[in-house]
């Protein structure tokens, strides 16, 4: 590469993975409007070159995070790659995005010493031919970590696909699951157990009247137990008519136990975009 | 009647004889209809899922409750089989959170269950459509209902063989539990307060050479 020849570019992008780092400092280039610049590097971009629409900042690296498919796509068929910017994060905050608290942030393993995660809020297209020449380091490792980190990614695009009214509606079962934190009792249990909840609506989230029914689906290794009273009580803390849920049922289930269809016909209750109320009633 | 069970049971027979079992961990044991009740944790409960693997059927899977099994085989709404098994759906959803049930109950949802492995095609919608067909004395949905199971049977044994079906494969454990993701409880609400980062050095503007249409 420093000797004139030409690389082999297919052949240098191939071991190149979503998730893997460029260390070292990188130049990051975003655009922004000369008359309004707002971050501290725009301003300085725009005093240092007044009518300037183009900013560049020093960064500590870079993660790739498009995805491996494409990485390693022909670069005739697809010559760019998505970068984000590695930044250091104070501890707490770190641990966090580690756990998908903070959806701006994704993290993999070899990164953890340093505490530093990509900052999916500032992506940069570049062209594949950069990565022949950039320093590499694997991201992920197994499969689990490709996983995570492809759950992280995720977490920053999706949104939970329920309505608006859907949350303010189902507070009260989130507030008394965050109380059960800790207690010894079949309720705390039974959210111990739990896997995932997933809702389904019928006809559609869209009705007018909409009747929702709750999978909770139990962890592989659950003991079996009664869980009829705390289902019972569960559903109970849904005040339906309530438009437009009109109706509410559910079920304790697990994951050998419940058809395909019904997981792809419903949707994940992800209890991060659901905070709990500090007065609630319950 | 065969369990899957790890650890050591006492079962209640139907004429009330109770005797105390032991085996290996997930050991298979063939046993008569009855109720089991765990040693290892408190409280009584009725072992809910089992298989009579005399009929000769196909393997129910680990941990999958009867009314799971109803409906992953028949392909029913909970409706359709809160109508074979003579209750409503609310009490279906018990059941399967692990509401007992009373022996009558269990004895039907057996005997049913019985004739849909027997139905069963190898495709929900296939083994429905099967359920819902109406022959000379009927659906045969409604012969289960109707408690007729001589005929209800007599009508699943007619049917031809289904096709056979490749055995699904299984990951292993630990790869399973990473596929599982963070249980509900771990999860975390998110945090949206600033964070501070550090920067590296001043911005300056990028020189830009435009190309393309104007």
């Amino acid at each position: 590469m420093t000797d004139g020849t030409v690389p082999d570019l297919n052949a240098c992008i191939q071991f190149w993975r979503q998730g893997d780092c460029i260390p070292g400092t990188r130049e990051f280039l975003f655009q922004f409007d000369p008359e309004f610049p707002l971050t501290q590097a725009a301003q300085e971009a725009a005093t240092a070159a007044p009518g300037a629409e183009f900013a560049s900042q020093p960064v500590e690296g870079l993660m790739v995070i498009s995805q491996t498919c494409d990485i390693v796509k022909e670069t005739a068929l697809a010559p760019f790659i998505e970068v984000a910017p590695l930044v250091t994060l104070p501890e707490p905050a770190f641990r966090e995005a580690r756990l998908g608290a903070r959806p701006r942030f994704a993290t993999v393993a070899p990164l953890q010493a340093t505490l530093q995660a990509a900052d999916l809020d500032r992506v940069l297209t570049v062209e594949k031919a950069c990565l022949a020449r950039w320093p590499r380091i694997a991201g992920c490792r197994t499969d689990t970590e490709r996983r995570e980190l492809s759950r992280l990614l995720a977490r920053k695009r999706n949104r939970s696909a329920l309505p608006d009214a859907f949350s303010p509606w189902i507070k009260p079962l989130r507030n008394r699951w965050a109380r059960l934190a800790k207690l010894e009792s079949p309720d705390a249990r039974a959210f111990d157990d739990l896997q995932e909840v997933r809702v389904q609506a019928h006809p559609c989230w869209d009705a007018p009247e909409i009747r929702v029914f709750l999978w909770f689906i139990l962890k592989d290794e659950a003991q079996q137990a009664d869980r009829g009273q705390v289902l019972t009580d569960w559903l109970a803390k849904l005040k339906v008519p309530q438009p437009p849920f009109i109706h509410v049922d559910g079920t304790f289930t697990n994951y050998e136990s419940m058809r395909a269809s019904d997981y792809v016909d419903s949707d994940l209750l992800d209890l991060g975009y659901l905070s709990p109320d500090e007065e609630a009633d319950d | 009647m065969t369990a899957l069970l790890d650890s050591p049971f006492q079962i209640t027979t139907p004429d009330s004889r109770i005797r105390r079992v032991s085996f290996a961990p997930t050991q298979l044991v063939t046993l008569g209809l009855g109720e089991f009740t765990s040693a290892s944790t408190p409280g009584r409960w009725v072992l809910p899922w089992f298989q009579d693997w005399t009929q000769g059927a196909a393997v129910a899977m680990a941990g999958e409750h009867p009314v799971a099994e109803l409906r992953r085989r028949s392909g029913l709404t909970w409706d359709q089989i809160g109508e074979i098994l003579g209750v409503d759906r609310r009490t279906l959803h018990l059941w399967e959170s692990g509401r007992p049930m009373r022996p009558r109950h269990q004895e039907r949802l057996h005997r049913v269950l019985q004739v849909v492995r027997k139905a069963d095609r190898g495709q929900a919608a296939a083994t429905r459509q099967v359920l819902l067909e109406t022959a000379g004395s009927g659906m045969l949905k409604d012969l289960l209902a109707q408690g007729d199971f001589p005929a209800a049977m007599a009508r699943a044994e007619a049917l031809p063989a289904p096709l056979a079906q490749a055995a699904p494969l299984t990951l292993s454990a630990e790869v399973r539990r990473s596929r599982r993701g963070r249980p509900i409880s771990e999860q975390v609400p998110l945090v949206d307060t600033p964070v501070e980062i550090p920067i590296l050095g001043p911005g300056h503007p990028a020189k830009v050479v435009r190309v393309g249409h104007r």
